[in-house]
C-alpha cells in the first residue's frame, strides 16, 4: 500500500521536475519573434551614427529570426537620462537603450530593466562558457550590480580606458627611455620637463573622478567596500594619490588643467609632457598633434604609473541595457545585442568609433588597424597585459563623483587631506544610503 | 427725451456681460496654465509626500520635509522667525506710534535670533546641501537682478531717441540673449580660463593682481579679498554663519558675469517698452518750465516707468532663482556645490539620485521661498507703482 | 526722453563701449567657427587684435559641414512651424487676458492673476516630467501639437502686457463702448495698435525661446520628422569630443534668423513717437 504511494509519488515528482525544465529550457524557444521591431536609443553622432544604422540595416536584413531594429538619436548621455526618466513615467520607453552602471541603477530602482543573467545562460540563445572567457573579463562583470542582488543590467557595445598620453619625442630628448612605471619615476620626468622660462611643465592634473579612480586602482586599492556594500574612499591607497599630487603642484612640475580640454591644447603645443585621459580621446589628440600649429611630433599612451604586480587599468563606458516589456521584444532585444558583441561586428565598430573592443579574438580582424593607429595598438597591449577594475556602479555615484573632483580640488589648493578625505567618505556613504533602492 | 441704452449702470445686464468678457478671454490661457503650469504643481506636491522612485513609491508623508529640514524643532525655529521678521516689518512703517515701532524693533530682533539659531540646526542635522543651494541661489540673485536692473535701465536711456544706428546698437545688445547658451558658455569659459593669459586674468593684471582660479575657485570673494575664511570647529553658529561671510564663491561670481553680458540687453529691452509709453509732451512741458535732464529723468521717467520697474524686479526675483540653464552651462563639480543653486540641486537629485520624492520636496520649498519673496516685494514696491491715467 | 537729448558724444561713448563688451565674445565664436579642429586645440590667443587669434585660413566649409551634415533645411522648416504656431497662440491668449485682467471687471480677478502668476514660479526640471505624461496621455509625442501647446500661454508675457494696458486710459475704452464696440473690437482696434511695442517685444521673446528651446524637444520628439534645428545642431557635437568649431558654426547658423525676425519686427518697436492718442 504504501509502496504505491511513494510510487505514485515519485512519478509525480518526476514528471513536474521534467516539465519545469522542459519549461525553462525551452521558455524562450515557445517565443514566436517574427515580425518582432524594437527601437534603439542611443548617443552616437555623425561618422558613428552612419555606421551603426548601416549594421543595423544589415542586422534586419540578414538575421534569422525576421526582427527590425529601429535605431534612433536621443540626445547625449544625460539628455537620454531625463527622457528615459520621462519615458517610464509616462509608459514611453525604447526597447534597448544606451546607460552607464549608475544610470542604469537609477533605472531599476523602478524596476525598468531585464536581468541578462538567464539570456546570457540560456542553452540555445545564450552565450557558452567558452565564448565568454574571450571576453575581458572586467568588462562583463561591470554590469553585475549588487545593489541589485547581482542582476546583470547591460551588456557592452564597447570600452575604454584611462591612460597616461605622454610626448614621446620629448621623453627622448630628456634622456628617458621609457614612461613611468613608479610614481617615483613620474615625479623626476615631470621634474625634468618642467622649464618655467620655456613655460613648459610636466603634468596637467585632471580633476575627474574616473582619473582619481584610475589612481586608487593602480595602487591597488577600490572606491567600493566589499560586496558592495557602499564606498570605501577614506583608504591609504586615495590619501597618497591626493599628497602625490599636492606636492607635485606645490613643487610647481604639474598645472591644473586651464579650461576645458586645456591639457590637449598644452599637450599639442608641446608645453606639458603628460596627461592623462580616456582612450576615445586618441582621434582628437592625433588631429590636434598633427596638424597642431607647433608641428607633429610622436607620442603614444601608456598605463598610469601603479605599485601592483600588473597594471591595473581603470574601464568604463556605457553600456546597453534592455527595457521591461514583451518577452518577444525582450529576447529579440537580446539577441541584436549578441550580434553587436561577434568579433566581426565588434570589429567594425571599433573601426569606425575608436572604442575598444570587448572581445580579446577581435584582434584577429584588426591587424591592419592596428598597424596604422600606434596609440591604440599600444593601449590594447596595456589591456592584454594588465586586470581591469571598474567604478562603483551605484544609484547616486554621479554625485559622488562630483564630491570627488571637489575634494581632489580642495586638497591641491592646500587643504587638510585627512580631513577632507573623511569628509568625502562620510558624504559619499550619505549618498549611498539615500540612493538605495 | 429716450434714454440712452448704452449707458453703463455697474450690477445690471452690462456689468453681468462685462464679467463673462472677462471670463472668456482669460479662459484660453487659464486651459493652457492650468494644464502645464499648475498641474505639475500639484503633481509635485503629491509626489513629495512619497519616498518616490520614478514609478514605484511608498507613502511616508511629510518624511522628505522632515529630511531636508532636519526634524520639527529646527523647522519651528524657521516658521518662528519667518513669522516675526514679517510682523516687525508690518508694523514699522514711519506713520506708526513710537511704541508699535519698538515693538516692531523687538520683533524683529527676536525674529533675527530665531533665524541665526535655526539655520545652522538645519545644517547639521537637515540637509546641509539643500541649505548651502538656497545661500548660492540668494547670492546670485542679489548679484544678478540689481546690476541687471541698473545697467539694463542707463541702456535703454542710452538707446532712447532718435538717432543714427539705433536699431544696430539694439541688435547687438540682444545677440547675447538670442545665441544659444551652450555656445556663448564654452567661449566664456575661455575667457575665464585658469591660464596668465586669459582675459579675465589679464584685466585682473592691469589691476596689479595674480591670476586667479575664476571658475574652479570655490573660495568666496570676501575671503579671497579680506581673508574672511569660514571657521571650523570654533562652534556651530560661527561655523555656519562664517560661511555667508566668505561671501559668494569666485566661480559663481564669474558665471555672474556670464549672465551680466546675456541679459543686460534683455532688460534694456525691456525697460525700452516703458520708455516708449512715456508721452513725449511731458518732457516738452517740462523742459518749456527749464528743468534739466537730470531733473527730468527723477521726476518724469522714474515714476513713470515704474510699472516696468516692477514688472522686472518680480520677475528678475523669480528667474534668477529658477534660473537653470545660464547656471548649468558653466558650473564646476570641482566647486564643490558652490555653482549649483536650488534649481541645480533638485535637478541633480530628481536625474542623477532617481529621488524624485524628495526633489519634489525641495521645488516645493523652493516655490514657498520665492513665493514668500514675491510677496515681499508686492508689498513693499507694489503701492508705489504710478499707472499713468 | 528729455527736448535736450543726451550729448551726443556720451551717448555713442557709452553704447560704444557697452555694444564692444557685447560682441567680444562673438569675435571668439567667429574665430573659432572658422578655424580646423586642430587650430582651435592649438592656435589660441586671447588677443582679438593679433592675427593668431583668428585662423590661419578661414574654413567657410565648417558651414557647409554643418548644414549638410544633417537635413537642416527640414530642421529649420519645423523650428519655423513650431516657432509660428506657438506664437500665435501665444500673442492670442496673451493678449486676451492681459487685456481682462487690465480693463476688465470681473470677481477673482487678483485671485487668478496671482495663481497666474504662480505658474511662473515653477522650475523646468518640476514641469518636465508631469507635462510629459500629459503629452503622453494625449498620444501627442512626436506630434506638433506636443511641441507647441504646453507654450501656448504665459504668465510671464500676461503680466507684462497688463502693465502696458493697465496703462492705456479708460477714457480711451469708454468712448469705443459708447458707440457700441464689443471688448474684443477694442482690443483689436483700438488697444493693439496702441500696443504695437509691447506686443512686438513679446513676439520676439517668443521666437527667441521658441528657438532656442533644446530639453523639451529632445525628451518629446522621436523622429526626425519634428526635429527643430537645436536638435539637429545637438547632434554635430560628437558625444566623445570637443568640435568646438563645429559648435560655433552650428551657433551662428541658428542664430541668423532669429535676428532677421527681430530685424522685422523692430519696425514695430518704435520710438514714444507713435504714441498718438494718449494724451493730447
Amino acid at each position: 500500500m504504501r509502496g504505491r504511494v511513494y510510487r505514485y509519488f515519485g512519478a509525480f515528482l518526476l514528471l513536474t521536475m521534467t516539465t519545469v525544465v522542459a519549461l525553462g529550457a525551452q521558455a524562450f524557444d515557445r517565443l514566436n519573434l517574427k515580425g518582432t521591431v524594437i527601437t534603439y536609443w542611443y548617443q552616437h553622432t555623425q561618422g558613428r551614427e552612419v555606421a551603426l544604422k548601416k549594421m543595423i540595416d544589415r542586422f534586419n536584413a540578414t538575421n534569422q529570426w525576421g526582427i527590425t531594429v529601429k535605431g534612433e538619436y536621443a540626445g547625449g548621455y544625460s539628455d537620454i537620462v531625463n527622457k528615459m526618466t520621462a519615458g517610464i513615467a509616462g509608459g514611453n520607453t525604447p526597447d534597448l537603450v544606451v546607460a552607464y552602471q549608475n544610470e542604469s541603477a537609477i533605472y531599476e530602482q523602478s524596476d525598468a530593466l531585464v536581468d541578462l543573467n538567464p539570456y546570457v545562460a540560456d542553452q540555445k540563445f545564450g552565450i557558452s562558457k567558452d565564448e565568454l572567457t574571450d571576453y575581458f573579463p572586467g568588462f562583463l562583470a561591470q554590469d553585475i550590480n549588487p545593489q541589485f542582488g547581482n542582476k546583470r543590467l547591460g551588456w557592452p557595445p564597447n570600452r575604454s580606458i584611462e591612460m597616461l598620453y605622454y610626448n614621446a619625442d620629448w621623453l627622448k630628448a630628456l634622456g628617458i627611455a621609457a614612461p613611468p612605471k613608479t610614481w617615483d619615476e613620474f615625479y623626476e620626468d615631470a621634474k625634468k620637463a618642467t622649464n618655467s622660462a620655456k613655460g613648459t611643465y610636466g603634468y596637467a592634473i585632471s580633476l575627474d573622478a574616473s582619473n582619481v579612480f584610475a589612481l586608487v586602482i593602480g595602487r591597488g586599492g577600490d572606491f567600493q567596500s566589499p560586496g558592495g556594500s557602499g564606498y570605501s574612499l577614506d583608504t591609504p591607497q586615495l590619501r597618497a594619490s591626493f599628497a602625490f599630487f599636492q606636492k607635485l603642484l606645490k613643487d610647481g612640475y604639474a598645472k591644473k588643467i586651464a579650461e576645458q580640454y586645456g591639457e590637449q591644447t598644452d599637450f599639442a603645443n608641446q608645453k606639458v609632457l603628460f596627461t592623462m585621459s580616456s582612450t576615445s580621446g586618441i582621434p582628437f589628440y592625433d588631429a590636434a598633434v598633427q596638424k597642431g600649429a607647433k608641428g607633429a611630433f610622436a607620442w603614444s599612451v601608456a598605463p598610469i604609473p601603479y605599485t601592483t604586480a600588473k597594471p591595473v587599468l581603470d574601464i568604463y563606458g556605457a553600456s546597453v541595457s534592455i527595457v521591461k516589456s514583451t518577452p518577444e521584444r525582450q529576447l529579440a532585444s537580446w539577441l541584436f545585442l549578441r550580434w553587436m558583441s561577434e568579433p566581426t561586428q565588434q570589429a567594425e565598430w571599433t573601426r569606425v568609433s575608436n572604442y575598444f573592443p570587448v572581445r580579446r579574438s577581435t584582434a584577429a580582424q584588426l591587424g591592419d588597424y592596428l598597424a596604422k593607429n600606434a596609440q591604440f595598438a599600444a593601449a590594447w597591449k596595456a589591456l592584454q597585459m594588465g586586470d581591469q577594475k571598474a567604478e562603483p556602479p551605484f544609484a547616486g555615484y554621479d554625485q559622488v563623483r562630483d564630491s570627488i573632483s571637489a575634494a581632489y580640488n580642495a586638497v591641491l589648493d592646500g587643504a587638510d587631506i585627512d580631513s577632507t578625505i573623511a569628509a568625502l567618505n562620510a558624504k559619499a556613504n550619505k549618498i549611498f544610503r539615500e540612493t538605495k533602492p | 427725451m429716450r434714454r440712452n441704452r448704452r449707458i453703463r449702470y455697474p450690477g445690471t445686464r452690462h456689468g453681468l456681460s462685462e464679467a463673462i468678457s472677462g471670463y472668456l478671454f482669460v479662459l484660453p490661457a487659464a486651459l493652457v496654465l492650468a494644464v502645464f503650469g499648475l498641474f505639475p504643481l500639484l503633481y509635485n506636491l503629491y509626489i513629495s509626500l512619497f519616498n518616490w522612485h520614478i514609478k514605484r513609491a511608498t507613502f511616508i508623508g511629510l518624511g522628505n520635509y522632515k529630511e531636508i529640514f532636519g526634524g520639527l524643532e529646527p523647522f519651528a525655529l524657521l516658521a518662528i522667525s519667518t513669522i516675526l521678521i514679517t510682523a516687525g516689518c508690518a508694523l514699522v512703517g514711519k506713520k506708526r506710534k513710537l511704541l508699535v515701532r519698538l515693538l516692531a524693533l523687538a520683533l524683529l530682533a527676536c525674529g533675527a535670533t530665531c533665524l541665526a539659531f535655526g539655520l545652522p540646526q538645519i545644517n547639521s542635522s537637515g540637509d546641509p546641501d539643500m541649505l548651502r543651494s538656497f545661500r548660492v541661489t540668494l547670492w546670485y540673485s542679489l548679484g544678478t537682478v540689481p546690476v541687471q536692473l541698473f545697467f539694463g535701465f542707463l541702456v535703454a536711456v542710452a538707446l532712447d531717441g532718435k538717432f543714427d544706428g539705433k536699431q544696430t546698437f539694439r541688435v547687438i545688445y540682444l545677440l547675447p540673449y538670442i545665441v544659444p547658451a551652450v555656445a556663448t558658455a564654452a567661449v566664456f569659459e575661455r575667457l575665464f580660463s585658469l591660464r596668465p593669459e586669459s582675459w579675465a586674468n589679464q584685466i585682473l593684471a592691469l589691476f596689479g593682481s595674480h591670476p586667479l582660479q575664476w571658475l574652479r575657485e570655490y573660495k568666496g570673494v570676501l575671503e579671497l579679498l579680506f581673508g574672511l575664511a569660514p571657521t571650523h570647529g570654533v562652534g556651530p553658529l560661527s561655523d555656519y554663519w562664517s560661511t555667508w561671510a566668505a561671501g559668494p564663491s569666485l566661480s559663481l561670481v564669474s558665471i555672474m558675469i556670464y549672465n551680466y553680458w546675456v541679459f543686460i540687453g534683455y532688460y534694456a529691452l525691456i525697460f525700452s517698452n516703458g520708455l516708449a509709453a512715456i508721452p513725449r509732451q511731458l518732457y516738452e512741458a517740462a523742459s518749456l518750465d527749464g528743468a534739466r535732464s537730470f531733473t527730468m529723468l527723477r521726476r518724469i521717467t522714474l515714476p513713470l516707468l515704474s510699472p516696468t520697474t516692477y514688472f522686472l524686479t518680480i520677475l528678475g526675483i523669480i528667474g534668477t532663482f529658477k534660473s537653470f540653464n545660464s547656471i548649468y552651462v558653466l558650473r564646476d563639480p570641482s566647486t564643490g556645490g558652490a555653482t549649483d543653486p536650488m534649481s541645480v540641486y533638485v535637478f541633480f537629485q530628481f536625474f542623477h539620485g532617481g529621488r524624485f520624492g524628495y526633489a519634489a520636496a525641495l521645488s516645493m520649498v523652493l516655490l514657498v521661498i520665492v513665493v514668500g519673496l514675491t510677496l515681499i516685494q508686492e508689498r513693499s514696491m507694489g503701492k508705489r507703482v504710478f499707472y499713468e491715467q | 526722453m528729455p527736448r535736450q537729448p543726451l550729448p551726443t558724444v556720451l551717448r555713442y561713448l557709452a553704447l560704444g563701449i557697452g555694444a564692444f563688451g557685447a560682441l567680444l565674445p562673438f569675435a571668439y565664436m567667429i574665430a573659432n567657427a572658422l578655424k580646423t579642429y586642430a587650430e582651435t586645440v592649438t592656435r589660441i590667443n586671447p588677443n582679438p587684435f593679433s592675427p593668431a587669434f583668428w585662423p590661419a585660413v578661414p574654413q567657410w566649409s565648417n558651414f557647409a559641414e554643418v548644414w549638410l551634415g544633417d537635413a537642416f533645411g527640414h530642421y529649420f522648416l519645423n523650428s519655423f512651424i513650431i516657432s509660428l504656431a506657438t506664437l500665435c497662440g501665444s500673442l492670442a491668449t496673451s493678449s486676451l487676458a492681459a487685456y481682462a485682467f487690465a480693463k476688465l471687471r470681473f470677481p477673482g480677478k487678483e485671485t487668478i492673476f496671482s495663481i497666474f502668476l504662480l505658474t511662473l514660479m515653477v522650475p523646468e526640471t518640476v514641469t518636465l516630467i508631469p507635462n510629459f505624461l500629459v503629452i503622453s496621455a494625449l498620444g501627442w509625442t512626436d506630434r506638433l501639437a506636443g511641441l507647441t501647446v504646453p507654450f501656448l500661454a504665459s504668465a510671464f508675457y500676461i503680466f507684462f502686457l497688463r502693465q502696458f494696458f493697465k496703462q492705456i486710459p479708460d477714457s480711451l475704452l469708454e468712448n469705443a463702448r459708447m458707440d457700441g464696440a464689443s471688448n474684443l473690437r477694442i482690443l483689436w482696434s483700438i488697444v493693439a495698435p496702441i500696443a504695437q511695442a509691447p506686443l512686438s517685444t513679446v513676439a520676439f521673446l517668443d521666437i527667441a525661446s521658441s528657438w532656442n528651446s533644446l530639453q523639451w524637444p529632445l525628451v518629446v520628439v522621436q523622429t526626425p520628422r519634428w526635429r527643430p534645428i537645436t536638435v539637429g545642431l545637438a547632434r554635430l557635437i560628437s558625444e566623445e569630443g570637443p568640435q568646438i568649431q563645429l559648435r560655433m558654426a552650428g551657433a551662428l547658423i541658428s542664430l541668423a534668423p532669429v535676428v532677421l525676425v527681430y530685424l522685422v519686427a523692430q519696425h514695430q518697436i518704435v520710438d514714444s513717437l507713435s504714441t498718438s492718442g494718449i494724451k493730447e
